[in-house]
């Protein structure tokens, strides 16, 4: 059933991917260039958010953790060691991982609150570290880290460039969420996200496979981090905020959680909304607080499956209506 | 010396009074409140007000801070707990850290980014044997004593108060026995945020007023509650002098950085180890 | 029967909370190809010997072997590959997966290795076996109280299991769909499972049985056939009052 549907799909997807791929083409403005950009960064750190906390049912916001140490280590890969910001992705996604173990070894143990907890303490205690060694990690200034090159061409002046390197990045996070939910690992998740007794009763190592997608989310937040220190020239403390944790869980709860595409959308609706009040700017973090908890009260599964309920009903509405019609 | 252990205390008391509030919470409604950290800056931000901007007596803007503090606990319960509450504690928790970041950027507007000076009800220094304390030192410690006692009587002499420490023993069976758990919780949550509220009225003198000064101390009031066990009254105020008087200690003998990574490395020890905290009841039952 | 060879062995296993022993120096066997049933009044202790043995919950002491396996020290996981299902008082079941997925998740992860996953004729063979007569798309969380049981006890099937435990299933069932779940046990059993039974209606426990244990306090009061069970003085004095137990009393109507 699953296999037919998805084959009934391929088509829209491919048309998709060749519409993102033309992006550049059509939008000339730099500026909006730049907002999609971001958008793709935000989506692939919310996209593999989701894919622990909404398929896997681990509560925890060390995804931003990984994105911040993503991006300081190729920030400190590039100022301390001359490394280039190509490697700098590399280094920045491997460096994720190893905090994704650090990290994950001990909290993946206990959930609930208790894991909210644990890596809320990591993500200060990591902050407390950037703060802690300021001669490699430039304290509250933050790191100059270099931009990309392409022999001597600079992506500063080519938003189109980073944006054919951003936009694989988060196509891949939107596989692997996908074939991770369809394979075992993900029947495994899912069932431990539903009951964790009855799936290790049933021969499930629950730690085993939370670690796993721990890790691979990691990965790839690591590098988007990577990515994004580059993009921006800099990386500053300003990561650890707690308004990035707000943001980005609202991402995810306004787009759907344990949806495949609802952490783009939110993404998308985020950083555009954002723009779109940034005459207001003192009251945007009101204005994203507020529209969380509005989506938390009146559309619980996100805008995706609230605009599919919709869509499901108005049909229903239509269909006994033609009926009639042509009963007439 | 003696002065190093003078102020692990007074830290010590403020910690106690940021922390005890969230142990109430878990023990009533089994889940944590992340916009507690402003409900500590509404307290000291209310006192200011209420003194600098309409020059109440220091006794009546206490009383006032109380009020509204109550206030904002029901508003807390009312607006993200309520509509999750036994159905998604996930929800709980980011609609408490959306409200958060609400309410500190409401401080930041109404009273600008810049720091503000809350005055002690008491100025003034005085002398025991070797030890120079603040006068504000020692009316912390009062009222940190007051403040315990009061709720020690509410939660053991009131009928609110035995309600909440029935349904924190067993909900259910609360239920069977009459007793209204949505007055119960919006109270408890109400109290919870009365202390936040005190804490930041006795951190102001300390650390000045902005409009993020409670998210440090609400971090410490996490690890703190874990540390003494979720739900433990007895176990949080044990566990608040631990970590005021390594914040203390560390901070003098290696170095102000190493004070809260040392806190850090406590918790995640905690947490690892021993879940339930120094003095909480095991979480898995049969 | 009595003289087969002990599948299960649970060797002097306690189990603390804080000071309370809620299994407390625990010893029995489980033979190869009974239904050996656990009886004792509400917090004495079943559920909890259940949860240690299938590792919910370690024990503080003792030792459990299973098919001369030691297992105390083993995680959940690794008992059910071993060869242990069981289900549980509540009914559990992976809410937002539908039926099919439910029991594939037994097949798929049940034996040591296993991923390929039941194939559908086994989904609908066992469906049909627990009598629960529902699309296998279903959501899982849409099926009644009764019904999710009855997943339940697929899924723990699907696992194929040489020993399987059940925590009170007929616990808020009516009496017909009662005997509709006793049916299927013995059914379970007849194809050569051993199977271990928690009960509270001593009826039931009596009729199914091969040896019946009585717990109390986590300790062992008695054990042996259903009939030498109900004639035990300790028994009767304790639970069932002056009546009989062959008057149909239940242990929840003496207490």
């Amino acid at each position: 059933m699953l296999t037919k549907s998805s084959n009934k799909m391929r088509p829209v997807y491919i048309v998709l991917v060749i519409l993102l791929l033309l992006v550049p083409l059509i939008i000339r403005d730099d500026y909006l260039m730049h907002l999609i950009i971001m958008t793709c960064v935000w989506g692939i750190v919310a996209t593999n958010w989701n894919l622990t906390l909404g398929y896997g049912g681990m509560f925890h916001i060390a995804q931003l953790t990984f994105f911040a140490v993503g991006g300081y280590a190729s920030g400190i890969g590039a100022v301390t060691f001359g490394a280039s910001p190509w490697l700098g992705l590399l280094i920045g996604g491997a460096a994720a991982m190893a905090a994704s173990l650090v990290i994950g070894l001990p909290s993946l143990r206990v959930k609930g609150i208790y894991l909210i907890l644990l890596t809320y303490a990591f993500h200060n205690g990591v902050s407390e570290l950037v703060n802690h060694f300021r001669d490699y990690t430039g304290g509250s200034m933050g790191l100059l880290v270099p931009a990309f090159e392409a022999g001597s061409v600079s992506f500063v002046t080519h938003p189109s460039y980073y944006y054919y390197m951003v936009l694989p990045l988060l196509l891949f996070s939107i596989i692997s969420t996908r074939l991770i939910e369809k394979s075992f690992i993900g029947k495994a998740l899912m069932a431990t996200r539903d009951s964790e007794v009855l799936a290790s009763v049933s021969g499930i190592n629950p730690y085993k496979y939370k670690l796993v997608t721990f890790i691979t989310a990691a990965f790839i937040s690591g590098i988007a981090g990577a990515f994004y220190a580059s993009y921006l020239g800099v990386i500053g403390p300003e990561i650890f905020s707690f308004s990035l944790i707000v943001n980005g869980l609202g991402m995810i709860v306004i787009g759907g959680m344990g949806t495949l595409f609802g952490p783009i959308a939110g993404s998308f609706i985020i950083t555009f909304f954002m723009e779109v009040f940034s005459s207001l700017e003192d009251f945007r973090p009101i204005l994203v607080g507020a529209v969380i908890i509005l989506a938390l009260l009146y559309a619980p599964n996100g805008v995706v499956n609230y605009l599919g309920e919709m869509l499901a009903k108005i049909k229903s509405r239509k269909l006994p209506g033609q009926a009639r019609e042509s009963g007439e | 010396m003696e002065s190093l252990l003078f102020r692990g205390i007074i830290l010590g008391s403020i910690y106690t009074l940021a922390s005890i509030g969230l142990s109430l919470q878990w023990g009533v409604l089994r889940n944590l409140n992340f916009s507690h950290g402003a409900a500590i800056t509404f307290g000291a931000y209310i006192m200011w007000s209420a003194f600098n901007l309409a020059h109440f007596p220091y006794p009546l803007a206490f009383v006032l801070m109380i009020i509204f503090a109550f206030i904002l606990g029901i508003a807390i319960e009312w607006l993200t707990v309520r509509p999750f509450f036994g159905k998604n504690d996930t929800n709980i928790f980011i609609g408490t850290v959306a409200l958060s970041s609400i309410l500190g950027q409401v401080y930041f507007l109404i009273f600008g980014g810049r720091q503000k000076f809350l005055e002690p009800m008491f100025d003034g220094v005085i002398k025991l044997g070797s030890l120079r304390a603040t006068i504000h030192e020692i009316f912390t410690l009062v009222i940190t004593f007051i403040t315990l006692i009061i709720i020690w009587l509410v939660l053991n002499k009131t009928r609110i108060g035995l309600s909440i420490r029935a349904v924190s023993q067993d909900q259910v069976g609360a239920v069977l026995n009459g007793i209204n758990t949505r007055k119960v919780y919006s109270t408890t949550l109400g109290v919870a945020t009365i202390l936040a509220g005190i804490a930041g009225v006795l951190l102001g003198p300390i650390y000045y007023v902005s409009p993020h000064m409670g998210e440090a101390p609400m971090v410490k009031a996490f690890i703190i509650v874990i540390l003494g066990g979720l739900g433990s009254l007895p176990g949080t105020i044990l566990a608040a002098f631990i970590v005021a008087f390594v914040e203390v200690f560390v901070g003098i003998s290696i170095g102000v950085t190493w004070a809260p990574l040392s806190l850090f490395i406590i918790m995640v020890i905690i947490l690892v180890f021993k879940p339930e905290g120094l003095l909480g009841v095991s979480s898995r039952k049969a | 029967m009595q003289e087969a060879m002990p599948l299960l062995e649970v060797k002097n296993v306690s189990r603390y909370f804080g000071s309370l022993a809620a299994v407390d120096d625990l010893s029995f066997e489980v033979c190869q190809g009974e239904v050996f049933g656990i009886a004792g009044p509400n917090g004495s202790g079943k559920t909890t010997a259940i949860n240690v043995i299938t590792q919910i919950i370690p024990p503080s002491k003792g030792e459990i072997f299973f098919d001369g396996h030691p297992i105390h020290r083993l995680k959940s996981h690794d008992i059910c590959h071993l060869g242990i299902a069981r289900t549980f008082q509540q009914p559990t079941v992976f809410e937002t997966m539908s039926i099919a997925d439910n029991i594939s998740v037994g097949g798929t992860f049940g034996k040591k290795g296993a991923r390929d996953g039941a194939a559908e004729a086994e989904i609908c063979r066992l469906l049909d076996f627990v009598g629960l007569d529902k699309d296998p798309d279903t959501p899982a969380k849409k099926l009644i109280v009764n019904d999710k049981k009855k997943l339940m006890l697929a899924v723990a099937l699907a696992t194929n299991p040489k020993l399987l435990i059940l925590d009170e299933p007929c616990a808020g069932l009516t009496t017909v769909e009662s005997k509709e779940i006793i049916n299927l046990i013995k059914k379970v059993n007849d194809l050569g499972t051993t199977v271990m039974l928690i009960e509270h209606n001593m009826q039931v426990l009596m009729n199914i049985s091969d040896r019946v244990m009585i717990i109390d306090h986590g300790t062992k009061l008695c054990q042996g056939t259903p009939d030498f069970v109900c004639c035990d003085a300790r028994v009767i004095e304790t639970y069932l009052g002056r009546n009989s137990v062959k008057g149909g009393k239940t242990f929840a109507g003496a207490e």
